[in-house]
């Protein structure tokens, strides 16, 4: 008898509970919606709550807001100078021809014999054998906490990862910070880009980033491999294995532009601008 | 009797004074039941309202994440699948493209000032090569889809009518961060532009059309694209499939 006790008080509870369960769930899922697009948005997303009650305005604002925006937005373009745009489109074509003729069918025939996983670990490989160019980046951009994540990483993924080959580091996204290189921390220092220069063999590139690769280029360890054949031979080496899982990007970009030297250089910049904002 | 209820059961069991308290528990249990789904329907109706004032639905954050699963559910679907659906795949991808991406507006940001060189009819003619021309070049790139994993990041706000919403895609075991930015127009939101490892695409065609509508009428450039489009596709097999 005793043991039923306390189940008299079970269809009452049980109504109640479930009852003010359900609405606390959903009052709960329904302030989460709110709080997490507050989230996202900040407190923009408030105020476009409050605007959005009188939606002529908004489309007006709207208009004109953009109508401005249309006319203002050649900043990479005049960003960088090209006066060397004779010079860098020669160079432009020979690094072309020299990818369609050398780089490409090579990369392709190591492709073929390569499997993907091998020449994936051989990219891992090499990304982190040069851990002291982004250490030593983030040190001078002072970037500590960087630095020591990436030093994380590099411990990580040689020992764990077998020299590199794998990453075991990136399930785990504090392990994987953007990588720093000379030229961004010349960036960073408020050195300008100066003007676009296309190298032979190396491609696209800017006075400020030319200079960059030197320090890189003393940073990699690889650079130290005696006799310099064998230095040079592994970052053909690294070339192509890393071309080999790429092929098919330049051909897109190419295909897809009218002026593809145009949008090299667009793309180059862009995505420099983008990494030193990292 | 057989089908008397378990509450009827408990309290018989317990206590004599059974009938009275029964009617009173059954009294309390309906009242909660009753206040429950009141509070329910009002939240829900709440919940709508907010909707209704582009609340959750017209979020942008959920327009780019249902695109892009309703265009993976495409890609997946084996009736989509093959040479032999090649034009019902596309028809069908084109479509749900053009459900969130807006070429007008892309084209009105590629263009910039020059757009005032156009005649409304030859903008319009502009922004209908320039969508068959990004179709052209990317739709192999999206059909070389095989599973990759889509995560979906943060949403950057630049205005109230401006969004970038980021994802990054795993390709060849490297994340490749692809950014969509969505503007409201009309109360819609629709994309404008994609921006793939910091390269904006609209201003990457920025920099071409400027250079391109220096030189030449907006005529000779709707004529170089034109020709651009019917050339035949290059049947080169290093597309991003095998890489």
């Amino acid at each position: 008898m005793a043991k039923l006790k306390p189940t008299r008080k079970i269809p009452f509870l049980t109504g109640m509970s479930a009852g003010l369960g359900l609405s606390l769930c959903l009052l709960f899922s329904w302030w989460h919606g709110i709080s997490m697009a507050a989230d996202n948005g900040g407190i923009t997303k408030k105020v476009e709550v409050m605007a959005s009650s009188s939606p002529v305005a908004k489309d007006q604002d709207y208009d004109e807001e953009y109508d401005e925006e249309y006319d203002y937005g050649d900043e990479e373009e005049s960003l960088i100078n090209d006066p060397l745009e004779g010079f860098n489109r020669v160079m432009f074509t020979f690094n072309d021809r020299l990818y369609f003729h050398v780089l490409k069918p090579v990369a392709r025939g190591y492709r073929f014999v390569t499997p993907k996983k091998i020449r994936m670990g051989i990219r891992n490989f090499f990304y982190n054998i040069i851990y002291p160019v982004r250490f030593v980046n983030d040190l001078l951009q002072g970037k500590f906490k960087r630095a020591g994540k990436e030093t994380c990483r590099f411990i990580v993924n040689t020992s764990v990862g077998f020299l590199g080959f794998m990453t075991p580091s990136k399930d785990y996204a504090w392990l994987n910070p953007p990588p720093e290189d000379t030229g961004q921390t010349f960036a960073t220092w408020g050195i300008g880009n100066g003007f676009y220069i296309v190298w032979p063999l190396l491609g696209p590139s800017t006075v400020r980033d030319s200079f960059g690769f030197l320090g890189d280029y003393v940073l990699e360890p690889d650079s130290y491999l005696q006799p310099l054949s064998l230095s040079f031979g592994i970052r053909g080496f690294e070339i192509i294995n890393k071309t080999s899982l790429t092929l098919g990007e330049y051909e897109t970009l190419k295909e897809s532009s009218f002026d593809p030297y145009i949008a090299v250089r667009n793309a180059y910049i862009q995505n420099r601008r983008q990494a030193i904002k990292e | 009797m057989e089908r008397c209820s378990y509450m009827e059961i408990a309290t018989r069991d317990i206590s004599g004074a059974g009938k009275v308290k029964n009617i009173q528990q059954k009294r309390y249990c309906l009242l909660c039941v009753v206040l429950s789904l009141f509070l329910i329907t009002t939240l829900v109706l709440v919940g709508n309202s907010f909707g209704a004032t582009g609340f959750p639905q017209d979020d942008p954050y959920k327009v780019v994440k249902d695109a892009i699963n309703e265009i993976i559910g495409v890609l997946q679907n084996p009736a989509y699948k093959g040479e032999c659906n090649k034009e019902k795949r596309r028809a069908k991808l084109r479509e749900l493209v053009y459900q969130i991406f807006d070429f007008q507006e892309t084209s009105k940001w590629v263009l910039g000032r020059h757009r005032r060189q156009f005649t409304p009819k030859q903008f319009k003619e502009f922004s209908d090569l320039f969508a068959k021309l990004l179709e052209k070049t990317y739709i192999k790139k999206v059909e070389s889809y095989s599973g990759q994993k889509i995560i979906f990041g943060r949403e950057i706000k630049f205005s109230r009518n401006k969004v970038e919403i980021r994802t990054k895609v795993l390709y060849n075991g490297q994340e490749v961060p692809i950014y969509y930015r969505l503007i409201r127009k009309h109360g819609k939101w629709v994309g404008y532009d994609v921006v793939i490892d910091g390269v904006s695409l609209v201003k990457n065609y920025r920099s071409q059309f400027n250079e391109l509508l220096r030189k030449k009428s907006p005529e000779k450039v709707l004529e170089e694209m034109r020709n651009k489009i019917n050339q035949p596709e290059k049947g080169d097999g290093s597309s991003a499939a095998g890489a």
